[in-house]
């Protein structure tokens, strides 16, 4: 897949690889948080099928969506960004048509191409749950990824599953640029590591790559350095679900050699469900909110 | 007895909330007013985290403030104050202070602040290695790892 050329606006894919983590409404205040500090801001509602995004942003009418991009009722993405109540926050509506969950690999390169070529300081992907290729593919055209995952074992144990999935997808994209029949074999043996314990760790890996081309290794362990993947805790009710975030962070730095993620937590606060029921982002609806705060947070290190 | 929290806060009622507040919660903590006491109490001490208040804070102030951080060595570094405050805060400190600390624009946030500082103490305390926790066994099995 020829990923398109980078303009100066920063994409950040939000992505929450279980449903139900709180994503969309990560999602939804953040982009309210980015813009506060005074930054334009595209909001995309890139849950394909299950988009609602803008019904937390009270908007009930949409004038244009994703559907009519996708079905080629509208040519260029800038024509479906409505404006919203906020102040440097514009949002492209998601689509809900059949099938768009399972976007077809031409209409979904055209989208990313379209995605990459908006204007705006930020552009912030809220991406459907699970690990789709149609969910890493628009991830993989960011600049920052924040994960969205609960402090409970099954979100963590997919929000780990998750990030392995990106890196193999960005290994099997490069392996196939370079056109090395080897190293794709050899990524698929990592697949299934239990057959070749070896290559349970991305350590071990990248010595096997290393033994067939030396550039190629280079080039995962420069990835895997710069790599820094926001992982943010949600509804975290004390310090110890707070840092269940450092437990993956352990696993990430152990077996996929990713030293560098950044582990943040959201307070679980009962002002984000009188704020979704009243259809309202909860940095408006309750601005002094410990939710509101956190979110903040994660706006600054966005900014840094 | 070394406290690993120290407050700079020249106003009384601000700096006097949060050392309240801070106490409150178990987490011991040394609140300074004034500039050369600060910086006395940072090298005594070598906190793991320094919370300067820099609401309505002079230029000078600033400065000198600044100064103090770039001898925290490693501290988490916690700054408060108005928007102005903070991006004259952020002219004069360089890149290395800036990557290891947390602004907070007011209003002032107590809770926040407190659950920010048990946060960072936290994770100080054990090791990264060191947390071979039940959640991190479940997940290795779990993952097969």
């Amino acid at each position: 897949m020829a990923l398109p050329d980078k303009n100066d606006t920063k994409i950040v894919a939000i992505v929450g690889p279980k449903g139900g983590v709180g994503k969309t409404t990560i999602s939804a205040n953040l982009a309210i948080a980015l813009s506060k500090l005074g930054k334009n801001v595209i909001a995309v509602d890139l849950d394909l099928g299950a988009s609602n995004l803008h019904t937390l942003f009270g908007i009930r009418e949409t004038k244009a969506s994703l559907d009519d991009f996708v079905l080629n009722k509208i040519t260029n993405l800038p024509d479906i960004v409505m404006n919203t109540d906020v102040n440097n926050l514009r949002i492209i509506c998601g689509g809900n048509i059949p099938g768009i969950a399972n976007l077809h690999y031409n209409k979904k390169l055209k989208l990313i191409r379209n995605l990459s070529q908006l204007k705006s300081d930020f552009v912030l992907l809220d991406l459907g749950a699970g690990a789709s290729s149609n969910v890493v593919d628009f991830l993989i055209i960011a600049q920052d990824g924040v994960l969205v995952t609960t402090p409970e074992v099954p979100s963590l144990l997919n929000a780990y599953s998750f990030i392995k999935t990106l890196i193999f997808r960005r290994l099997a994209l490069h392996f196939k640029q370079i056109e090395q029949k080897e190293l794709i074999e050899l990524l698929d043996k990592a697949r299934d590591f239990e057959s070749y314990p070896k290559l349970k760790t991305m350590e071990g890996l990248i010595e096997a790559v290393r033994s067939i081309n030396v550039a190629a290794a280079n080039s995962i362990r420069n990835f895997l350095t710069n790599y820094k993947p926001i992982v943010v805790v949600n509804r975290a009710r004390s310090e110890k679900d707070a840092d269940t975030g450092k437990v993956l962070q352990n696993l990430m730095n152990q077996y996929l050699s990713i030293k560098s993620s950044i582990i943040l937590s959201v307070h679980e606060d009962t002002a984000v469900g009188i704020a979704v029921t009243k259809l309202k982002p909860v940095l408006l609806a309750a601005p002094r909110s410990l939710f509101a705060k956190d979110i903040e947070m994660i706006a600054q290190v966005l900014v840094r | 007895m070394a406290f690993p929290v120290i407050i700079y806060s020249a106003d009384k009622s601000r700096g006097g909330i949060l050392h309240k507040i801070l106490k409150r919660n178990g987490l011991s903590t040394l609140w300074e007013n004034q500039l050369s006491q600060t910086q006395a109490a940072v090298l005594t001490h070598h906190p793991e985290i320094f919370i300067a208040d820099i609401k309505n804070a002079l230029k000078n102030e600033i400065v000198f403030l600044a100064n103090i951080c770039l001898k925290l060595q490693g501290a988490f570094l916690i700054v408060i104050g108005g928007s102005v405050d903070i991006n004259t805060f952020e002219k004069q400190v360089s890149e290395l202070v800036l990557e290891n600390n947390l602004r907070l624009t007011d209003p002032l946030s107590p809770e926040l602040i407190v659950s920010k500082v048990k946060e960072v103490l936290s994770l100080r305390e054990k090791p990264l290695q060191a947390q071979q926790t039940d959640l991190e066994i479940d997940l290795k099995q779990f993952l097969k790892l």
